[in-house]
């Protein structure tokens, strides 16, 4: 069962922090990358293009970890450890995008097509964050 | 023995953090924003016995992380590769030098002295630098 996120989990992840994600190669071999980040609920979502070595982990193996250290103020960190629990796809994924680009600044971002965009929601099995 | 380009050892001196992959016991992947280091040839992260991430190493070599501009986070590296070498000696002086990068010219690190530290010295494997080259 996924964790309900800390108040302060949910704060870095609200804010214009870039989050570091790390999926699984193929042998096993861990690889990460920088992505922006969203938030529904006690899930952490992430937007991403369908053709990325992430995409490509997370469809074999759903096993995840995230941090986030905010520029302005990076230690503690927030650290989870978790699984994508839903893949989303279509014109669903498109508004995930929309959303995380309005989210970081862009006002107006023009819709990819749906065929390009992917979101995966993810829940938490570890935190470490800060409580507020 | 690969090169750390030299677009990955600019953002390395830098005082970016980087955020480093071990594994799990049962596999699944572990981060954590670290301080990071390099020789030219290793990325050199700095750690105390105890933890989870030295354990894990011994356990499973591999490693990924990534260095972000902490001005521009489009400007990145991303390195995966194994460990191979964890010393003790001259580890309790490499975490002051990464004090005073970090912290400031007259810093030292504030944990505690009675951590054993260790430095993992990471062999890259794989390199991918994105973003505008700086300077």
């Amino acid at each position: 069962m996924g964790k309900p996120l800390p108040e302060g989990a949910k704060r870095i992840l609200d804010g214009l922090n870039f989050a570091h994600i790390a999926t699984l190669m193929p042998n096993g071999s861990p690889q990460v990358s920088p992505v922006w980040v969203y938030r529904h609920g006690d899930h952490v979502m992430i937007s991403t293009g369908v053709d990325r070595q992430k995409t490509r982990n997370l469809e074999r193996d759903p096993r995840v970890a995230i941090s986030i250290a905010p520029v302005d103020q990076p230690f503690p960190p927030l650290q989870i450890r978790g699984r994508v629990v839903e893949i989303i796809r279509g014109e669903d994924a498109v508004d995930g995008f929309v959303e995380v680009s309005k989210k970081y600044g862009n006002p107006n971002p023009q819709r990819p097509p749906a065929a390009e965009r992917v979101v995966y929601k993810i829940e938490a099995l570890s935190v470490v964050s800060p409580q507020t | 023995m690969a090169e750390l380009p030299e677009a990955a050892r600019q953002l390395i001196d830098e005082p970016n953090l980087a955020h480093f992959v071990t594994l799990m016991p049962d596999g699944s992947p572990q981060i954590t924003p670290v301080w990071v280091d390099h020789d030219g040839t290793h990325v050199l992260i700095n750690t105390a016995e105890g933890r989870q991430k030295p354990r894990n190493l011994r356990r499973d070599p591999r490693v990924a992380l990534t260095v972000v501009d902490r001005a521009n986070a489009y400007r990145y590296v991303q390195i995966r590769g194994r460990v191979v070498d964890m010393v003790h000696e001259g580890a309790w002086d490499h975490i002051n030098k990464l004090a005073r990068k970090y912290m400031g010219p007259e810093a030292r690190y504030p944990g505690s002295q009675s951590e054993t530290r260790v430095i993992v010295k990471v062999l890259p494997e794989h390199v991918q630098v994105s973003g505008p080259p700086r300077g």
